[in-house]
């Protein structure tokens, strides 16, 4: 009996030893825990910073963004462009070749192209390459492209993370099942993809760049933050996405553990709809901004974890120009509203979602702007019931407020201003949220479009925010961090400003 | 007993049917655009036009009725609007996630279940009974990711012997399996018990006491296949719960089993899927309901189909 | 009902160990629901961002939560919102699904077997899905959970009852109410109410404890009740992040809901054998 006992016991320690065995993970394979699921893995389909980061390993384009979101060469070694911004010329990388063994010249160039805008395909960044009118090899390592009218921005077009180039021999073999059969120039190449659980890549050893270091690249999506930090803290992933910044001080506080938090280039901000009362006044909009603890705010929400806005865009984004910011002020805010005829404040609905983030600020709004009268009724939505009420003309719209947030993946401030405040952005054509309508911020966005000169096109975006900060369609709010949490060993896997990740560098270095 | 199955089978059509109608006028109640969902917010009414067309959704509602009814009829429900695979072909990937969990789960449930329930029949209304009974109830009552949340922080973060994650191999199974086997556990043990007792007391188990068999006997050879049909049902139902995708223990997991995906597919707006999810449920719970009146059948020679 | 059979009832219910235990908890569970609010230290809903995740004081007993909420202050106005949530859903629930499966079941004929296969076509979508897709289309918020609970009770309870009434119909004393002339509706009234309302009874005390714990997965899944109610539920679902560091945050409400949903199951247990042994 006894004999039986132990050996049972034995059998039982032996179990555990084993399945504890298990769980130590290969020391070069580096897991990722992403914050939603991977979606498609061709770059001309994608709209989502997950799939951008996953792309991103596998993909290069003609020109990327470095860490500060500045560009920078890829598989196109220089560029050059006509004033009037509608021609640009590149000079491409020589000696590079697909994972396929496809060589990568002009003629892989204009193949994507072509591809991506295509209307026949569909795709959803169709309208980056839209205003391309025709695409011509000049030399098997030189193309230039022929735009139907000059687009200032085109440059960061490119840069885009759709602009990253598929192999021909791939779109000629799978059409548009490259979303399931991803075929890049970069350090890592496709292994498998297990629907809604995780994507799985391994170092390529024809890279023409510096070598991976990891032979395994996997990045698992977990929705769930709880379970993704759990992930973490049991030793199943060494970088967690979207760390929930309520967590960043446990996590520090354990050596195994750290955190990274960077600036990024979202901004979020309530959006006023300035063609209907009471926010068709200035002078409320303002007086709103002035009733804002941005500061308390973001310690609240955040933890600290982000910056106050000081434009309508971002710091990293190429043409911010810094505003003063409106001072918390209480006392000037119901002096506004006095003037503006509300000297007892008014009452008014926010559109939001129902994410935990956007629940909390939409109640710390609440606390703060009923300090000076203003009630504001939250409607916190699923993102499809949401889409829906706030994608309605104006004589259609039933939304007075909408706490929102945005991050032009361009990087430029053509996206982070045009879509937001341009009168042709509207909604249900873009995402103008306020019905902000001011010819002269209409003209000076349009017309930073028509030249390539950098410095022509910061002038005019930054009259155009000085103009916009004034007018205040929007209580501007702040610009959040990218928070992730890592295993101490790891190096060489983080956040880029536009939020995606770059793990080419990833390795666990101890 | 042919006839029987067969009959069975033909009064399915109706039923899936009239599913198959709520269904569609269900998702087109649904506030929110597919096309603008998939294309996202910084997307051009261009994108967003494309995006109809590609999904077809710029016909009229009507003919994509007809169209729909038509595929139905074929076994085609169109291809998923987020990744582009045919939705049912999804559906079927990650239905046999769900089945595997749910199919150790209900194992697990049932054996543990039968035993306490035993154990709480033959001494009935001592401390034992009260022990085994609150504790098996308890199992229904604890909300399952509350259980979930406690099991992770235990075995997966403190102890490290299983993964949180539900995707790697059988020890990904372990977690989410017993938080799923604990409701119908406590289901199932409750149901043996009171059959059993019920059986206990019927004239033929007091006969074979009173030819002189010992209890045990008693209880293992003569009661307890009796007292099984109740609780054979009750295990094929559950398993047809089960079978539905545990929505909120396939998300505290994260293991992408049918729940995952019905979340995915209407937050999405996928509608391809969430007609193929919704048909597979109500086909489930049909069959599971035959499979059950069946067993029923085998365990009891007295019930016959005629 | 006789005065003696009654309080017979009842003596034999108390001698049913786990039904008064679940009776006990019941109660404690349902004057907490009625008073909790009035006992409770502070305002639930009031935020103090200088004292958030205080842990165990003498201001807090419970300590306080991420916005500086006290704790126990929550989790005691929760038992209102979550018990409401169940009851309220179940009682409506019953009512219309008992009015169906009265009708359906006096009816007979070819309006039974229609209404019938009406059910079958709701109880097809199993456990939460019913609710999930309600929810979708009408928005998350307090009145859509206990609607969206109470909808798929109905065809539940419309089964339950025509079923009773279906055995009831058949007994004799019914012939003989319809031979001394009584209405249709005087029957129903009469003398099938009372026969249907024991398993009815057995099965609203178990349905309550059902609907609590589907309200607080809706909860967990950012479907129920909009913070900052404090229901138990989506209490139990914002302290998921905290549960290393602060434990009691998920505990409270965890333990709530447990341990009324329990006591429910019990008494329901409880009743059902001391009311009518054969019924399952």
């Amino acid at each position: 009996m006894r004999l039986a006992v132990k050996k049972a016991l034995g059998l039982a320690v032996g179990l555990v030893l084993v399945i504890a065995g298990v769980s130590l993970a290969q020391a070069d394979t580096v897991s990722i825990a992403l914050s939603g699921d991977a979606i498609t893995m061709n770059p001309a389909d994608t709209n989502g910073n997950l799939d951008f980061s996953i792309e991103r390993e596998m993909y290069n384009g003609l020109v990327g963004f470095d860490k500060d979101m500045k560009l920078m060469p890829e598989l196109a070694t220089s560029w050059t462009s006509n004033a009037q911004a509608s021609e640009f010329t590149f000079d491409l990388r020589q000696g590079v070749s697909f994972q396929d063994g496809t060589p990568f010249n002009a003629q892989a160039v204009k193949t994507y192209f072509d591809w991506v805008r295509d209307p026949a395909n569909h795709f959803k960044r169709y309208s980056l390459f839209s205003m391309i009118k025709q695409i011509d090899i000049l030399s098997p390592y030189k193309v230039r492209f022929i735009l139907s009218k000059p687009f200032g921005a085109m440059m960061f077009n490119f840069a885009h993370p759709a602009a990253r180039l598929v192999s021909p021999a791939a779109i000629q073999k799978y059409g548009v099942g490259v979303a399931q059969h991803p075929v890049g120039s970069g350090p890592f190449e496709f292994v498998s993809w297990k629907s809604g659980e995780a994507i799985t890549l391994k170092a390529w050893s024809g890279y023409w760049g510096s070598k991976a270091a990891a032979s395994t690249l996997k990045f698992l999506f977990v929705p769930n933050a709880a379970t993704r930090v759990a992930m973490l803290q049991s030793g199943e992933v060494q970088f967690v996405d979207s760390l929930p910044p309520q967590l960043i001080s446990s996590l520090k506080a354990n050596p195994n553990f750290k955190v990274s938090a960077t600036p990024s280039i979202y901004v979020r901000y309530l959006a006023l709809n300035t063609q209907t009362k009471p926010f068709d006044n200035p002078l409320v909009r303002q007086a709103m901004n002035y009733a804002v603890n941005k500061e308390e705010l973001l310690k609240v929400v955040e933890q600290g974890y982000g910056l106050p806005l000081s434009a309508p865009v971002a710091k990293q984004v190429q043409g911010y120009a810094a505003q003063t910011p409106y001072p918390y002020d209480l006392a000037k805010a119901k002096e506004l509203l006095t003037k503006a005829g509300y000297p007892n404040g008014f009452t008014a609905t926010v559109t939001m979602l129902n994410t935990t983030t956007y629940q909390t600020l939409g109640q710390v709004l609440q606390q703060m702007l009923g300090q000076v009268g203003i009630k504001l009724q939250l409607e916190p939505m699923e993102g499809g019931a949401f889409q829906s009420a706030v994608f309605q003309p104006l004589d259609k719209t039933k939304v007075q407020t909408v706490l929102i947030g945005w991050s032009p993946s361009t990087g430029d401030a053509d996206w982070g201003l045009r879509p937001l405040f341009d009168k042709a952005s509207w909604p249900p054509a873009l995402f103008n949220l306020a019905f902000y309508n001011n010819p002269r911020v209409n003209n000076l966005i349009r017309d930073a479009l028509t030249t390539a000169n950098q410095g022509q096109r910061d002038r005019f975006y930054a009259q155009a925010q000085q103009i916009i900060w004034q007018d205040a369609p929007w209580v501007f709010l702040y610009s959040p961090y990218n928070i992730a949490g890592e295993a101490s060993q790891l190096r060489g896997v983080f956040y880029m400003p536009d939020g995606t990740i770059d793990a080419q560098a990833a390795s666990l270095g101890g | 007993m042919l006839a029987y199955i067969l009959r069975r089978l033909l009064e399915v059509i109706p039923t899936l049917l009239g599913v198959a109608v709520v269904v569609f006028l269900f998702i087109h109640a649904l506030p929110g655009d597919p096309a603008r969902l998939a294309a996202g917010p910084d997307a051009t009414v261009q994108e967003v036009q494309l995006l109809r067309e590609r999904f077809g959704l710029d016909k009229p509602l009507v003919v994509q009725f007809v169209y729909f009814l038509n595929n139905l009829a074929r076994g085609n429900l169109g291809n998923s609007y987020r990744d582009g695979k045919p939705a049912l072909l999804s559906v079927m990937n990650h239905f046999s996630l769900t089945f595997w969990l749910s199919l150790i789960a209900i194992l697990l449930a049932a054996l543990v279940g039968i035993l306490v329930g035993i154990a709480a029949a033959v001494y009935r209304n001592s401390w034992l009974d009260l022990g085994a009974t609150t504790l098996a109830v308890g199992g229904i009552s604890v909300p399952s990711f509350f259980l979930g949340m406690i099991l992770i922080y235990l075995f997966a973060v403190n102890l490290r012997i299983f993964p949180v994650s539900g995707g790697q191999g059988w020890r990904g199974l372990v977690l989410p399996a017993l938080t799923l086997a604990a409701g119908p556990l406590g289901t199932i043990a409750r149901f043996a018990r009171s059959s059993l007792l019920e059986v206990l007391g019927e004239d033929f188990t007091r006969t074979a006491r009173a030819k002189g068999l010992s209890s045990p006997v008693v209880v293992f050879k003569h009661a307890l296949r009796n007292a099984l049909i109740p609780v054979v049902t009750m295990t094929g139902l559950q398993f047809g719960f089960l079978l539905g995708g545990a929505v909120v223990v396939e998300s505290v997991f994260n293991y992408p089993g049918l729940g995952w995906l019905l979340i995915q597919s209407i937050s999405a707006r996928d509608y391809p899927v969430i007609e193929g999810l919704l048909l597979v449920f109500a086909l489930e719970f049909v069959l599971v309901n035959l499979l059950v009146d069946l067993l029923y059948g085998v365990l009891d020679p007295r019930i016959s189909y005629a | 009902m006789h005065r003696t059979v009654r309080k017979g009832l009842f003596w034999k219910f108390l001698r049913h160990k786990s039904g008064s235990l679940g009776l006990a908890l019941s109660l404690v569970f349902l004057l907490m629901a009625l008073f909790g609010p009035g006992l409770a230290p502070y305002d639930p809903s009031a935020a103090d961002y200088s004292h958030t995740l205080s842990g165990i004081s003498t201001q807090h007993w419970l300590g306080t939560d991420n916005f500086g909420r006290d704790l126990l202050s929550r989790t005691l106005v929760g038992a209102r919102y979550s018990l409401g949530i169940g009851i309220l859903a179940t009682l409506i629930g019953a009512g219309v699904g008992g009015v169906w499966g009265l009708w359906s079941g006096y009816a007979g004929g070819f309006w039974d077997s229609l209404s019938m296969r009406l059910v079958d076509v709701l109880l097809a979508f199993p456990g939460l899905l019913p609710a999930i897709g309600l929810i979708a289309i009408t928005g998350p918020g307090l009145l859509p959970v206990i609607m969206a609970s109470a909808f798929f009770s109905v065809p539940i309870f419309a089964r339950l009852v025509r079923g009773s009434t279906l055995q009831m119909k058949e007994r004799a004393y019914i012939e003989a109410a319809h031979a001394l002339g009584a209405g249709s509706r005087r029957v129903m009234r009469v003398h099938l109410l009372p026969s249907v309302l024991a398993p009815v009874l057995v099965y609203v005390t178990l349905r309550i404890g059902t609907v609590m714990l589907i309200a607080s997965s809706l909860s967990f899944l950012g479907l129920g009740v909009q913070p900052p109610t404090p229901e138990w539920g989506a209490m139990l679902s914002d302290a998921q992040l905290y549960l290393a560091t602060d434990p009691l945050l998920a505990i409270a409400p965890g333990l709530a809901i447990t341990l009324t949903v329990l006591g429910l199951n019990l008494l329901g247990d409880g009743l059902r054998d001391t009311l009518d042994p054969k019924l399952k």
